[in-house]
């Protein structure tokens, strides 16, 4: 299949080293044999902790911004960066390390305590635990100041009740970052507070639900779990813009754009052969190359510390509203014979088409829905609603 | 709107800025404009065009522009969003070409054209559809040629044509001086209003002349896309900073424009699109000073930011409303020329097929 080589000229010398080891690596036969078995799980099995995880940590390449008492290579986000793509690229699943590493490990090495960072982040890092996260409720989504879910206090500590819904990996996961209210006032933002809980706690109860993707969602029930002031994650109270600091990083466009070009690589050769579909695929390919190009600049600005939530929602909407486009391409190539999963005995590619069809809806809902962004561009950006 | 920096590159220098501030934009947009049917500029007019011209060249506009491409691009979007109109564009294509092809002419205009006291128009399409990768046929007689072009820009106020054409199997550059009696301008009354004419050259003397290298004018093309794209994405700016002090100002049902939310995401998804192909622009500049082969982001650059350009002046006027139309409005003033100026160095299909032959290549390569 082909593998677009995706430029890298913002990076230093020593990045883009990086960059060819991690994708010789993720190139090995025992890689790639690795991947090959997880695409080939029967329906009941779901990816979790993998062996390549554990190979990237025992490098110190599964979290490598982190410093390297934490398991890192104490490099930058770029190189953070660099890990997500190309994971994605070569068709490694990512949910559990973007769960893990990019929000709740970054979470706990931004705000996290130090004892909060030596107990979770260096088995984290070596790929031998999955953390999960535990924001979105029955009635909140994109808009977390609606959340309910309560801590109330209890003497030196705090007691949490509530749902939590469309969680992914819980079920595999120690500890869960969970947003709780710790008091009501008449800004919704405020009063809001980031917990550890230790998902293995009496009255924690996950209830798992089919989905169209091979990732189960979760209804966590949360009910009068004690944690105390050594769970809380960030100050009391100040969840909200600790989420929406840590929330650019996860808005970069970068492991969506990686993921819809494995997708349209998958179709290249085929769509390129073809006087109708190349039109199409030679708008796609420019496209992403922009989406990616947006992604990048974001990567670069966070890493010199100049975030722009803005620049960071184009390039989440611009690269995910990607998917549907893609995926029609794909499906218009591979024919009617694109459809079948890899449960099936004849699939084309191992199911890569199929899977595609069950996962791009995600894009446009994961990590802020495509109208948060387009709400955030117009807002901040234009000054308008 | 606030346009920001791109990373790592100079913003525009503060006297460029100057030149093509908020109070100067309405009125440079709408100079040179010709009236319905192609009437000739004011003495004024022209006066005004020609001290534009000289306060960016004074301040070093085309010796930025001279072997690189980053450097342009701040300014690029100021003229776009100016729909600033000048053989800028056109006389750093032609230095390119001449530095690459004509060294000891180069020698002697080199510093000439970086102080703008040297302008060049390039023809190189004697048909709408010709495409830009492949010039027309010329005819050359020693040091004269004949050719038909057309599309050619400013050719009354530029001091040479560098003219493009096959000949036999190879491609030739000829330099010829615009005001002699065997090049006869006729102006071209396009949507855009603008200062495209039709040239003939029958027998027109040659300053000189050279063959080019297919990868010479492959190199060059790359680089004058680039720039134009960069000129495309100034202009979706200005189309859209338009767009949003409509929508802000203008009261509908009870509340302004601006708090509807299906224009306000229309907006904020062309600004999405315009800042990544912005990005994107930036980013193949760089590369291609850096080395990089910059044909395949050059089509595809152009290729976007030509079809944003169209949208935003279009979306330009349906903010507007009949107003949009009318011509005190510069909400068809964006749509027309972002119509011309959008084809003029390759149009959709011409860029898609390119692009398609280059990916290709890639796939055979990587096959291989």
């Amino acid at each position: 299949m082909r593998q677009t080589v995706v430029q890298d000229s913002r990076l230093t010398d020593r990045q883009r080293a990086f960059r060819s080891e991690l994708r010789a690596f993720l190139r090995s036969a025992a890689v790639t044999d690795a991947i090959t078995r997880v695409r080939h799980y029967p329906p009941d099995q779901e990816a979790g902790l993998l062996d390549i995880y554990r190979w990237l940590g025992e490098r110190g390449w599964l979290a490598p911004s982190w410093p390297t008492e934490y398991g890192g290579l104490g490099g930058g986000l770029a190189e953070t960066a660099i890990v997500t793509e190309e994971m994605c690229l070569a068709g490694v699943p990512d949910d559990a390390h973007v769960l893990s590493i990019d929000i709740v490990g970054t979470f706990l090495l931004g705000v996290g305590t130090p004892e909060q960072r030596t107990q979770w982040l260096p088995s984290l890092a070596r790929g031998e635990r999955i953390a999960a996260v535990l924001f979105t409720e029955p009635g909140c989504g994109s808009d977390l100041s609606r959340l309910t879910t309560r801590a109330e206090p209890d003497g030196d500590g705090w007691r949490l009740y509530g749902t939590k819904v469309y969680n992914q990996k819980t079920q595999f996961a120690d500890i869960a970052l969970c947003a709780a209210r710790t008091s009501q006032g008449p800004v919704p933002f405020d009063g809001i507070t980031l917990f550890l809980l230790p998902l293995r706690s009496p009255g924690v109860v996950t209830k798992p639900v089919e989905n169209i993707t091979n990732d189960l969602f979760h209804e966590v029930v949360i009910d009068g779990v004690r944690l105390t002031d050594a769970d809380v994650v960030g100050t009391v109270g100040n969840g909200w813009q600790a989420l929406n600091d840590m929330l650019v990083l996860e808005r970069t466009g970068i492991d969506f754009h990686a993921k819809l070009r494995r997708w349209l690589d998958g179709v290249a050769a085929r769509a390129l052969d073809d006087s109708e579909l190349a039109v199409r695929y030679v708008d796609l390919d420019a496209r992403l190359r922009a989406g990616h190009a947006l992604a990048w600049r974001v990567i670069t600005e966070l890493a010199q510390d100049r975030p722009d939530p803005t620049t960071a929602a184009m390039a989440k909407w611009y690269v995910t509203e990607l998917a549907r486009d893609t995926l029609r391409l794909c499906l218009d190539t591979t024919g009617v014979a694109g459809v079948l999963s890899v449960w099936d005995d004849e699939p084309t590619d191992l199911g890569l088409v199929e899977t595609a069809c069950r996962y791009a809806p995600t894009q446009r809902l994961g990590s802020g829905t495509s109208e948060v962004m387009l709400y955030i561009i117009a807002s901040s950006a234009l000054e308008l609603l | 709107m606030t346009v920001a920096p791109i990373n790592g590159l100079a913003p525009p220098l503060p006297d460029f800025t100057e030149l093509f501030d908020d109070e100067l934009l309405p009125v440079i947009r709408r100079l040179g404009e010709r009236g319905r049917g192609g009437t000739e500029l004011s003495a004024e007019e022209a006066a005004t065009r020609e001290t534009v011209w000289h306060g960016l060249a004074g301040l070093g506009a085309l010796r930025i522009g001279v072997g690189a491409l980053a450097p342009v691009l701040p300014l690029a979007e100021l003229l776009g969003r100016a729909l600033y109109r000048s053989p800028y564009f056109d006389t750093l294509l032609a230095a390119d070409l001449i530095a690459a092809t004509m060294p000891d002419v180069w020698a002697s205009v080199s510093d000439r054209i970086a102080d703008g006291e040297l302008t060049v128009a390039v023809a190189l399409r004697a048909e709408g559809a010709s495409d830009p990768r492949l010039p027309d046929p010329m005819a050359v007689d020693g040091a004269r040629i004949s050719a038909v072009r057309r599309f050619v820009g400013f050719v009354p106020d530029v001091d040479l044509l560098l003219v493009l054409g096959t000949v036999g199997t190879g491609l030739r550059a000829a330099l010829v001086a615009a005001d002699q009696p065997d090049v006869v301008a006729r102006r071209q009354d396009d949507v855009g209003r603008g200062d495209l004419y039709a040239v003939r050259l029958a027998g027109a003397a040659t300053v000189a002349d050279a063959p080019v290298p297919p990868a010479t004018w492959a190199a060059a093309l790359a680089g004058a896309r680039l720039r134009h794209a960069g000129y495309l994405v100034g202009l979706c700016q200005g189309a859209l900073e338009l767009s949003t002090g409509r929508a802000r100002r203008r009261q509908v049902f009870g509340q302004p424009l601006a708090r509807c939310q299906g224009p306000a995401f229309r907006l904020a998804e062309l600004a999405a699109r315009t800042e990544a192909v912005r990005t994107m622009t930036y980013q193949s500049c760089v590369d291609a000073d850096a080395g990089a082969d910059a044909a395949l982001p050059a089509c595809q650059a152009l290729l976007l930011a030509g079809e944003l350009a169209v949208a935003c002046g279009a979306e330009a006027i349906q903010l507007h409303g009949s107003y949009g139309l009318t011509m005190q409005c510069d909400a068809q003033r964006f749509y027309r020329r972002a119509v011309v100026d959008g084809l003029l160095l390759g149009t959709g299909p011409q860029l898609r097929r390119q692009a398609r032959e280059l990916l290709t290549d890639v796939e055979r390569n990587e096959a291989t």
